[in-house]
Formats: C-alpha cells, structure tokens, sequence
C-alpha cells in the first residue's frame, strides 16, 4: 500500500489532478486566511499579554494555553451552532463556504498565536521597552520594535498554528461539507476516500498535503534568510 | 538647574529602592551619584530619565515636571533625555541600524565616527568588545542631541584604555553644553571627573 | 442550491453521473453534501439546505410530519442485501425471509455488525429486528456508528453479517474477499429513495423555485432515463420509480 501511494501521488502530482488542485486551492486559502487572521487579532493580544505581569495575565494564558488542544470537531459544532440558519448568524448564509471553514480554523489558530507568541515577548530582555522610550520611541515605535525583536518567535508561533489548521478535519468537514469544487479540501479529501476503502489514495493525498506543508514552512525559512 | 527632586521615594514588592529628601543638580554637570550596592543609583538615573515612576516625590528636570506629570508633558521632557544603561542593549540589525534608531534620518556613520567607532557601522553588536559597545552606546545616545545624558557606571567592564577614553568622551561631551549625571561604584578616577557629588545611603 | 444526501447516495456516483446535465439544461449549480441520513434531515431542519434526497421513510415521514418539508415524492429503489463471510455460520443463505435470517443470526448468537447511526440502513436493519421480534443485544452484535463503507469493512475484518445497500456493496465488494449476498429480494429489503423540499413556509430564504426543478427534473422523463441508465461496474444500481407511481 505505501508504495501504491507513493506512486499515486506522483501521479497525481504530475498530472496536476484538477480534482487534488483544487482541494489544494481551498486548503491554502482557508488555512493561511485563518492563520493570518488569527495573527492580525492574536499578536497585539499576544505582545499585551508578555509586556505584562499579574493575575490576570497568568489566567489569560492559561485560558490560551489550554485553547491549544481544543478539538476540531468541538469548535466545529460550536461554529455551526451559529453560522447554520437555525441559529444567530444564519443570515449571513456563510455555512458551507470557504469563510466558514476559515470561521472555525480561526478560532482553532487563535490560542495557539497568542500562547506562544506570547511567550516570545514575555522571553524578550525586559529593559528592551524602557531602552526603545529612552532613545525617543512612542507608543507605536514601541510596539514595532518588541515586534521586530520577538519577530523569530512570532513567525514560529504562525507556522505551528498553520500546521494545526492545515492538518485539521474536523471543521472543514463541519462548517464546509467537503462540497465538490467549492469547500473540499485537502483533509476532507483524504477522509472521503480513504471511508470509501480507497486507503492508497487518501495515503497519497495525505503525501501531498504534507508536501504543501513542507512549501510553506521553507518559504517561511527563505524569506528569513533574505531578512537578514 | 539640570535636575531637581523632592521627598523622592520608590518602593517595589514592598522593598524601597530608592529615598531621596531633596537633591538639586546644577549643570552642566558632570554630576556623580555613589553610593554602595543598592543605594537606588541606578533607580535614581532611571526616575530622572522619566522612565520609572517614582512612589512620591516631585521630580524636575530643565525645570520642566517629570513627575507627577501627564504622560504626555512627560514624553516632550523625555526627548532631550537619554540613559545609558551599564550593560547597553541593542536591538536586531547593524551598529548603524541601532544608531539611527528613532534618530529621524540624522547621519549615523558621522555619529559613530564622532566617537571613533565609524568602522563599526556595518558590524553587528553581538560581535562587538565591551569597549566598541560603549562606543556605539554614546554615539547612538548622542545622534539626537540630548539635553542631558544618564550613564549608569559608564567605565564598568572597560579595561585601563576604554575607561580613560570614557573619561575624556564625558568631558567633551559636558564641554560641548550637553548636561552629564553618571553614577559610579567605586572608580577614583571618575569621581574626580565629577562637578557635584550626590552621596545615596542604604535605602532601606 | 444545496442538496443534503447521504453518504452511501453519494458514493455511488450517481448524483456525479447525472446532476451535471441538469446543470446544464438548467442553468442551476447544485451543491451535494454527503451526511448520514439523519444528519441530511437535521440539516433541512435547520434550514441550511434546500433539499433532501433520503431513504430512511420513517424519520422522513416524521420529518414531513412535523411540517419541515413538502412534496416528497418518490424518485428511485434499490435494495438492501444482507452479506457475509461464504462460511455462513448461521446458514442463512438463500433464505427467503429476511427478518427470519436476522432471527437466525441472533439465535446462533452469530457476529453482526450494525450502522448505530441514524441512517436509512440502521432503521431498515431496525424494522427487520422488529419484525423477526428480536432486540438484538450482547457482544456479538456491534454497533459502529460509522458510514455503510466502514460497517462493511469491520464486518469483513470480525468476519460478521451485516445488512447493506446494493449500492455500496456492489462499488466495495472487491474490497471484501470472501464476503458475498447472502440473503436478497424480499420486498421488506427494498430501499425506496425520496426527495423531499424544505418547506419555504417555515425557511423563506430556501431557494424554493430551483428546488422544485431539480425534484421535477430527477421524476422526469430525462432525469429517470439517466438514474436507470447509471451502472457500477456494468450493473445498474437504481431502479426507477415504479410508472405511475
């Protein structure tokens, strides 16, 4: 069987399978959407909670740490609870489309930008603050520059948890409904043939999305390199 | 005046840093804080550079009020005030990056070469000696013309020759108008650099 | 517009084969989402589909009942077989009688794998029980609460009888050597597959007008042509409804 895979995912691969382009399509799209969403709202959180100390912060942490091992399938419900016309957003007609799966990955990256980016500020030199106020910097020059110095850490806290939602099931079944050409991605494809028996295909698929994974983690490490 | 503090206290986690009846600091300086370990040298140099809020006390420096003051009064005195750690942090990027930190396009490699350091732009602070990094530390303190300059125990760490280069950095930098407090543990040939004394006792 | 369907309806391919030349004669995308049937109708409940295609008739009766849906109609049939391993422990083969066999199965305490799920398969599987006056309990009968493909292939794996639909059997056998029909034919084993409309009474937003031609697309002459036309490895998986019916 892993050799059968291995062969049909080059196969699939080289032929540019329409069907696996696709579902690669909706998987990058809603995965790096979620992840950087998850940033743009997670990282300011993330940089309040390191620059600070007390109860209130170790509490915050602890509630994003745990929200690390949240189950998809948990946060899949949860999410249709709302989106699905029988509940509060129903309106919006956003269950089983793209944004929903985004919708519920979001929520699935989210405490895991926060917890470890958090971590990184809170590893920063603590006179890195007062040294960037005593040469002339505000409140914004401020925050950029704790950015800039966490900025490793930030970028790893944004690669785990686009590993997380890549690699998930649970919501993009839920809140997409793998629909053919529209909300099937990558792991919804993988659990479709591999219930159908059809194990050698699902491996393969599997081969591919590690594969997407492995593109976006060096280009991450390509643009680092540039950085320098 | 350079500065001038009243009933200054600072506590932290119940322990008092720092308690200070009244001093006034005529400038330009140089002026020199001593005292033993944990006499609040270095808390002193921090609450005159606006950076930590002292307990009590009424702070003045250029006669303008750093504390108890709004933030935003207290931000316009602070831009003509730098301090210089001991142990200089630097930021991600060359000695030229950090020089210009915040420095409004002003011209870092004439900053560092003011201080003999010009050869050090390209290079960066990890690598850099414990004189070098002195050398930057003014360089990036002065690009932007401060009023007055903080050094906590600026010969600490410095050989024979980059203490002596110190001393002479100090005394131009006071001869060119730009008002100095340093503190000092215990370094002879900097107290005798000093214009004025300010002698801290076990704070608590 | 969205149509809710089971798994099973939507590994037979069929709704791939036929819904494109609908699109195309229609204009109209249709969107499949593949659940178990009780999902399918909780979905229409909820209004996040337009319309279901189900073959569970009692929970879609019920579904109709409790005023979600309107125009269910009868689209196509197929059967339900009940396979295992050749060995046939409990010398069911060829039985005319499906609930009799089941009864046979249950006596010899024979291993039987069930879907659990709220499908159309569990509640057929159900009425069989019912019928054969037997609730079945105990460790050889097991329930996997999983799809038909999966129930089939833990029942290849523990080497147990299981109740399937014609559909599914016929695309996985290959996967299943060993295993075959053992009991088929009886008009209690049939699988009538309805469409149903979510009611635009109780969900206004349901794309109504376009639900109701795909239901008389599918009931139509074209749309039945096609269904008995669809084969799975040169057999022809769905009966059309019954002319006149």
């Amino acid at each position: 069987m892993f050799r059968e895979s291995v062969a049909t995912a080059f196969d699939l691969l080289l032929s540019l399978d329409v069907r696996v382009v696709e579902a690669a399509r909706v998987t990058l799209l809603c995965s790096l959407s979620a992840t950087l969403l998850a940033g743009l709202l997670g990282v300011p959180a993330a940089m309040a909670l390191g620059r600070r100390k007390g109860r209130l912060v170790r509490s915050a942490l602890l509630v994003a740490r745990t929200g690390m091992a949240l189950p998809t399938v948990v946060v899949g419900l949860l999410v249709y609870g709302l989106l699905s016309r029988a509940g509060p957003l129903g309106p919006l007609d956003l269950l089983y489309t793209p944004a929903a799966i985004v919708c519920g990955e979001f929520f699935l990256a989210l405490p895991i930008v926060v917890a470890l980016a958090a971590e990184s500020f809170a590893a920063l030199d603590p006179r890195t603050e007062r040294a960037a106020i005593t040469l002339g910097a505000g409140p914004r020059r401020v925050r950029l520059t704790l950015l800039r110095e966490a900025g490793p850490g930030v970028v790893a806290a944004h690669l785990a948890a686009f590993g997380r939602v890549v690699s998930e099931l649970g919501i993009a079944f839920m809140l997409g409904g793998n629909i053919a050409g529209r909300t099937r991605t990558l792991t919804t494809t993988i659990a479709m043939e591999t219930q159908k028996g059809l194990f050698a295909l699902g491996l393969a698929v599997g081969f591919l999305l590690i594969l997407l994974a492995l593109g976006v983690n060096a280009g991450a490490m390509l643009a680092r390199a540039r950085a320098r | 005046m350079l500065a001038e503090a009243r009933d200054l206290q600072v506590v932290r986690d119940g322990r008092v840093l720092l308690a200070l009846e009244h001093v006034a600091i005529p400038g330009p300086g140089p002026a020199m804080v001593e005292g033993p370990n944990g006499s609040g040298k270095s808390t002193l140099l921090a609450v005159l550079a606006g950076l930590q809020p002292p307990t009590r006390g009424i702070v003045e420096v250029f006669g303008e009020r750093l504390w108890p003051a709004a933030e935003r009064t207290r931000r316009a005195t602070r831009r003509g005030i730098v301090l210089c750690d001991s142990e200089p942090l630097f930021f991600r990027g060359t000695v030229a990056a950090n020089v210009a930190f915040c420095a409004g396009g002003a011209d870092a490699p004439a900053a560092l070469a003011a201080f003999g350091a010009a050869g050090l732009a390209a290079r960066r602070p990890g690598t850099l000696s414990t004189g070098e990094r002195r050398r930057a530390d003014l360089a990036r303190a002065l690009i932007r013309r401060p009023r007055l300059l903080l050094l906590d125990e600026p010969t600490s760490h410095l050989d024979a020759e980059g203490a002596r280069w110190v001393l002479d950095a100090i005394r131009r930098i006071c001869a060119a108008g730009t008002g100095v407090v340093f503190s000092n543990h215990g370094d002879r040939d900097l107290a005798a650099l000093a214009a004025f004394r300010l002698t801290l006792g076990k704070a608590s | 517009m969205r149509l809710a369907t089971t798994t099973s309806t939507e590994n037979s391919g069929l709704l791939d084969a036929i819904l494109p030349a609908f699109t195309r004669e229609t204009g109209i995308g249709v969107d499949v989402l593949a659940m178990g049937s009780g999902k399918a109708l909780a979905t229409a409940r909820n209004g996040d589909c337009d319309l279901v295609l189900a073959h569970a008739p009692a929970l879609e009766r019920a579904f109709v009942d409790e005023g979600h849906g309107v125009s269910r109609t009868l689209v196509m049939v197929n059967d339900f077989v009940l396979v295992g391993m050749e060995s046939d422990p409990a010398q069911i083969r060829g039985k005319e009688d499906a609930a009799a066999a089941l009864a046979a199965i249950a006596a010899g305490t024979h291993a039987f794998c069930s879907r659990g799920d709220a499908s159309g398969t569990h509640e057929k599987e159900r009425e069989l029980w019912a019928a054969a006056s037997v609730l079945p309990a105990g460790a050889w009968y097991r329930s996997t609460g999983q799809g038909m493909g999966e129930t089939l292939r833990v029942a290849w794996e523990m080497q147990a009888y299981t109740l399937a639909d014609r559909g599914t059997w016929l695309k996985m056998k290959s996967q299943f050597p060993g295993m075959e029909v053992l009991v088929e034919g009886e008009a209690r084993l049939d699988n009538p597959y309805h469409l149903i409309l979510v009611n635009p009474a109780r969900h206004p937003y349901v794309r109504a007008a376009a639900a109701r031609r795909l239901l008389a697309w599918m009931t139509g002459r074209e749309g039945q042509r096609l269904i008995a036309e669809y084969r799975v490895g040169g057999v022809v998986l769905f009966r059309p409804r019954p002319a006149g019916g």
